[in-house]
């Protein structure tokens, strides 16, 4: 039996050796082992693809991590220089008109607001032992904020002009009438006291008059936003927007005094 | 309950509000957690310890608000004073009237103001606006029962009673059982 089998395969040997076609054996062979191969390939390939994408995937949220922290610190900087550069152009404009100012001042921060529906008062970071007083005019660049209504060593608290308990006397560029700046305890003014016979419209600038010694003269408060005559009375009605922005406030000049405005 | 939690707790609060609140964008900017602080003192305190902290808060409001120095305790003291006399006939420690108390309580403290600073300077009229009223209604309500349930934790918390509980406290089990 072995010598019958050994004789066949010698037989098959011989018959294909110097063919350049397969056999019939040989393609059914080639068929079988070829499929066989198909489906290790195949699940290899998806295996070994499964594989790398998983690697793949790790590192790239290995780098989504990293490209996301750098993000989020070039966004930080990049904020931080906006914030610097806005910083750098607020006190460059602020230190310009402090030097133009002929009096002695010192420039503070806002470091607290007052919650109430009522009053309009902020408190600022420097007090008595800086040499702020009772009475003393708080401005900015932009114009007149308020005065001093109290103080402790270190902070002192801040009257805003457009509160109803503020008044400042003013008067109109243009033509130099005189009147009374008074808060209205919203985001504007009524100017005072002036006659319905002074010529007054939308548009003029009010700046401080000097009198009373509390501000110094020609800073701006106010732009006159509207003008009415009623019948009766001696006097106009006017409205005035504020030169300064309220709500965006952060560093403020305090105009001191030799002596004692409030005693 | 002692007053100390409360004082820090109040202190903290009224610095926030002067400080960190204004900051926040739009009516977020206006949250008085300071102001639903004396109404749950009103209420849950005796009034002996109520009229101190109330006087206390009214105090350190003055000095961070206003212009007219005294205001702020003899209008948190009325305040106490009305709701400890309305507390006895009705329930107002039940959580469904938080909220409505809260918002009227806002309402009488902001009349009071509004009264007593016409008295005392007739020619500084202030300005009454009910739309600035109601947002702050709005941020009051919205609050309220947060605030409520964190004073009520503060308070047990604090509380010496519950302190000692604590720290005497039984083990569970019987260890002499065999």
């Amino acid at each position: 039996m072995l010598g019958i089998i050994i004789t066949v395969l010698l037989m098959i040997i011989v018959a294909t050796v110097g063919r350049s076609h397969f056999n019939a054996p040989q393609k059914f062979g080639l068929d079988v082992v070829g499929k066989g191969q198909y489906v290790v390939t195949r699940i290899m390939g998806g295996v070994t693809n499964i594989w790398s994408s998983y690697i793949a995937l790790w590192g790239v949220r290995h780098e989504n991590k990293l490209l996301r922290t750098e993000l989020d610190k070039s966004i930080l900087s990049n904020q931080e220089y906006r914030e610097a550069m806005a910083e750098n152009i607020r006190l460059h404009k602020l230190l310009g008109f402090k030097d133009s100012l002929k009096v002695p001042t010192i420039t503070t921060q806002i470091i607290g607001r007052d919650p109430s529906l009522w009053f309009h008062t902020l408190t600022i970071d420097r007090g008595t032992s800086d040499g702020i007083e009772k009475g003393m005019p708080v401005v900015t660049v932009e114009g007149v904020v308020g005065q001093i209504l109290e103080t402790s060593r270190t902070t002192s608290k801040v009257l805003l002009a457009h509160d109803q308990n503020s008044a400042v006397n003013a008067l109109i560029q243009k033509n130099r009438v005189q009147g009374i700046m008074k808060g209205r305890g919203s985001q504007d003014y009524r100017l005072q006291y002036i006659l319905k016979n002074a010529d007054v419209a939308s548009g003029d600038i009010i700046v401080t008059s000097g009198l009373g010694g509390s501000f110094p003269k020609g800073i701006p408060i106010g732009t006159v936003s509207k003008v009415t005559k009623s019948k009766r009375g001696m006097f106009q009605n006017i409205e005035a927007r504020p030169t300064v922005n309220f709500s965006q406030l952060e560093y403020l000049i305090v105009i001191l005094k030799q002596n004692s405005l409030v005693d | 309950m002692p007053c100390a939690p409360f004082i820090i707790l109040g202190t903290g609060l009224l610095i926030l509000q002067t400080s960190l609140f204004p900051s926040f964008p739009g009516w977020f900017s206006q949250l008085d957690p300071l102001f639903v602080l004396i109404v749950f003192i009103a209420i849950h305190i005796d009034i002996i310890r109520g009229a101190v902290l109330t006087i206390y808060f009214g105090m350190l409001t003055d000095i961070l608000t206003g212009i007219y120095s005294g205001l702020h305790p003899i209008v948190y003291l009325a305040l106490l004073l009305v709701i400890k006399g309305l507390s006895r006939p009705l329930v107002l420690s039940e959580s469904p009237h938080q909220i409505p108390l809260v918002v009227s309580s806002y309402l009488f403290t902001s009349c009071f103001i509004y009264i007593i600073t016409s008295a005392l300077a007739p020619e500084t009229e202030l300005l009454w606006s009910w739309p600035a009223l109601f947002i702050r209604f709005f941020m009051l309500a919205l609050i309220t029962t947060a605030c409520f349930r964190f004073y009520s934790f503060s308070m047990n918390t604090f509380n010496p009673k519950n302190a000692l509980q604590i720290l005497i406290k039984p083990k569970h089990g019987n260890r002499f059982r065999t």
